[in-house]
């Protein structure tokens, strides 16, 4: 958090109950303003349900939580007032067309209808989306529906925009067109908090993020520190087939700093990957396949629980 | 109110400026509205012939067919002192706005909370889950008191509708409809997967209220064993009150008393109802 800067978001100790089951346990964090901050975990970990704290709609059962320097359990609508929310599963409504869409969600927060018409007009073109100005919804793809649902979280001109999952579900080329959205708003300013289990998008879109899994917060820290503290530079993820996996991954152990014997893979953390992989060839073990890449927050994820992020 | 040091917040209010969301505060229920109006412009032309058609059809069906008989039947006395067409109408009127409203509490909500989940994109802005909900039942009212405009006029021009005070018979079908419709709505916003919850309501609770509830002929002709299933009916209450302001009252005072009070319990209790439902839905 740079100096001086108060935060838009402070959570700290931050838990959600439901019933017998704990969604978020003391979970703390702060948000600076203009800042790309990321939740990244596993189906389950407890983001979406942070968010939805964040988002003013659900109150926390323990802790305390700041938003724009209110508190969300009594100052719910003030908040949501400067928020843009983008949920995980679309909610457009299907009965009015794309424009219309923007424009009966613009009045909600009291905007004048010469405003709303104005904003939606700009949001389109922001979205890419001004030929389907009066298309239905359920005629629009996937990536369409949520340029648009992005769009229309915009619509207040929100100091804070929460995307739950923005990208779930979309083919690599519509990702890669909201990204660049996402990317021009970080440009402008606007406050990203993001949840995802893509460790590519946490590692394009986030300037910070934090790793949670089971409703607690593994580590915190900007993609590469994490990547730096966590892994080695480079792995090395050889396939022998499902059968000799294990075998091989305790025959190269020594080979490099850390060796994870996955069903499908084995994979070496060294921070040279081609030198690993020539020595794997002259002990005489000929992998399927070989891959040397460079260590990612996966690898991060897998280090700290053991498990896959995808699973 | 805490507002950070220096933050655009704290800017804005210290020039006396509104604070966020101050106009969604006031006119949140308004802005559902207007949300609900658009889209029930896709439904316009069904409200209008439904609420046109079904009176004359009915006309048809009550004024010259089994109207005939039981105006023979009854020595051209008709029912309850008037022709059996006009004894029919209001409650019959009173039963479609009934079901339009049970359509649309039961289908509506599930639309917002779950099939389109336009509730939980209201509940990310700044609205308040009644404001919500007081939106949404506007627009339920709105297109049920059409309907209940519509139908009563065609009974007007059937003859049905005598009474100078036979324009109260709309608000008559409106309180029972939203007696029976606001209890429903609640319950439809604690369904969390629909199994066909909806066919069994519609069969086994707004089918039997029609024909138990005193609308095709006065409760009192069934055994005292069937009448109270009329009684705790708002569709008995609603016809009553309906037909007294059509036609003329033909029981005691205190009775339609009773009737309107035993609407507004359920509509308070419905709204109380809807605002629980939706509120454990929208903010978990």
């Amino acid at each position: 958090m740079p100096n001086g800067v108060a935060p838009v978001i402070r959570a700290a100790g931050l838990r959600k109950v439901y019933g017998s089951t704990v969604a978020v346990d003391d979970v703390s964090f702060e948000v600076a303003p203009g800042e790309a901050f990321g939740l990244l975990g596993p189906n389950g970990a407890g983001k979406s349900t942070t968010m939805r704290m964040l988002g003013a709609v659900s109150a926390r059962s323990g802790g305390s939580l700041e938003i724009l320097g209110r508190d969300p359990d009594r100052q719910g609508p003030e908040i949501r007032a400067q928020l843009g929310v983008v949920p995980q599963l679309d909610n457009l409504d299907t009965e009015l067309s794309a424009r219309e869409n923007l424009i009966v969600y613009g009045r909600y927060f009291g905007l004048p209808h010469a405003v709303v018409a104005a904003r939606a007009d700009e949001l389109l073109g922001f979205a890419q989306l001004e030929d389907k100005a009066k298309a239905a919804i359920d005629d629009l793809s996937g990536g369409m529906k949520r340029r648009l649902t992005i769009a229309r979280a915009l619509i207040n001109e929100p100091r804070i925009l929460l995307l739950d999952e923005p990208t779930t579900g979309l083919d690599p080329q519509a990702r890669h067109i909201l990204w660049d959205r996402l990317f021009r708003l970080k440009e402008q300013g606007t406050t990203l908090v993001l949840t995802t289990h893509y460790m590519d998008e946490a590692e394009q879109l986030c300037d910070r993020l934090i790793v949670v899994d089971h409703g607690r917060i593994m580590a915190e820290g900007t993609p590469a520190g994490l990547i730096r503290e966590h892994s080695t530079r480079e792995v090395l993820e050889v396939r022998f087939g499902s059968e000799r996996n294990a075998e091989a991954a305790v025959a190269l152990a020594d080979l490099g700093e850390r060796v994870e014997p996955l069903p499908d893979r084995v994979l070496v953390y060294a921070e040279n990957g081609e030198h690993v992989l020539a020595e794997v060839l002259r002990r005489g073990w000929d992998p399927v396949t070989s891959l040397v890449r460079r260590s990612s927050l996966e690898d991060v994820f897998l280090r700290l629980t053991g498990r896959s992020l995808i699973e | 109110m805490t507002v950070l040091p220096g933050s655009r917040s704290e800017r804005r209010e210290s020039k006396g400026a509104p604070a966020p969301g101050a106009r969604s505060r006031r006119l949140g229920l308004w802005y559902v509205l207007e949300h609900h109006i658009r889209d029930l412009r896709s439904y316009g032309f069904v409200t209008v012939a439904q609420a046109v058609g079904t009176p004359f059809l009915s006309w048809l069906a009550f004024g010259v067919g089994v109207g005939a008989l039981v105006q023979a039947g009854t020595g051209g006395a008709g029912v309850g002192g008037v022709p059996y067409l006009a004894f029919v109408l209001p409650a019959l009127m009173c039963g479609l706005t009934l079901q339009v409203w049970a359509e649309d509490a039961m289908f509506g909500t599930l639309l917002g909370v779950m099939w389109r989940r336009t509730f939980i994109a209201m509940r990310a802005a700044p609205l308040t889950v009644p404001q919500i909900a007081g939106g949404f039942v506007a627009s339920i009212a709105l297109r049920a008191g059409i309907t209940a405009i519509l139908y009563a006029l065609v009974a007007w021009l059937a003859g049905a509708f005598s009474s100078p005070w036979a324009w109260a018979s709309v608000l008559a079908a409106l309180l029972g409809a939203a007696a029976f419709g606001l209890p429903l709505g609640a319950y439809a916003a604690r369904i969390e997967r629909d199994t066909g919850q909806f066919a069994l309501v519609n069969r086994f609770i707004v089918i039997p209220l029609t024909l138990f509830s005193g609308t095709m002929f006065p409760l009192e002709v069934l055994p005292i064993w069937l009448q109270p299933i009329g009684w705790i009916s708002p569709l008995w209450h609603a016809s009553e009150l309906a037909r007294a302001t059509a036609y003329g009252p033909t029981g005691p005072g205190w009775l339609y008393l009773v009737h309107v009070v035993v609407l507004l319990a359920a509509i308070v209790v419905g709204w109380v109802l809807v605002v629980r439902g939706l509120r454990r839905r929208l903010e978990k």
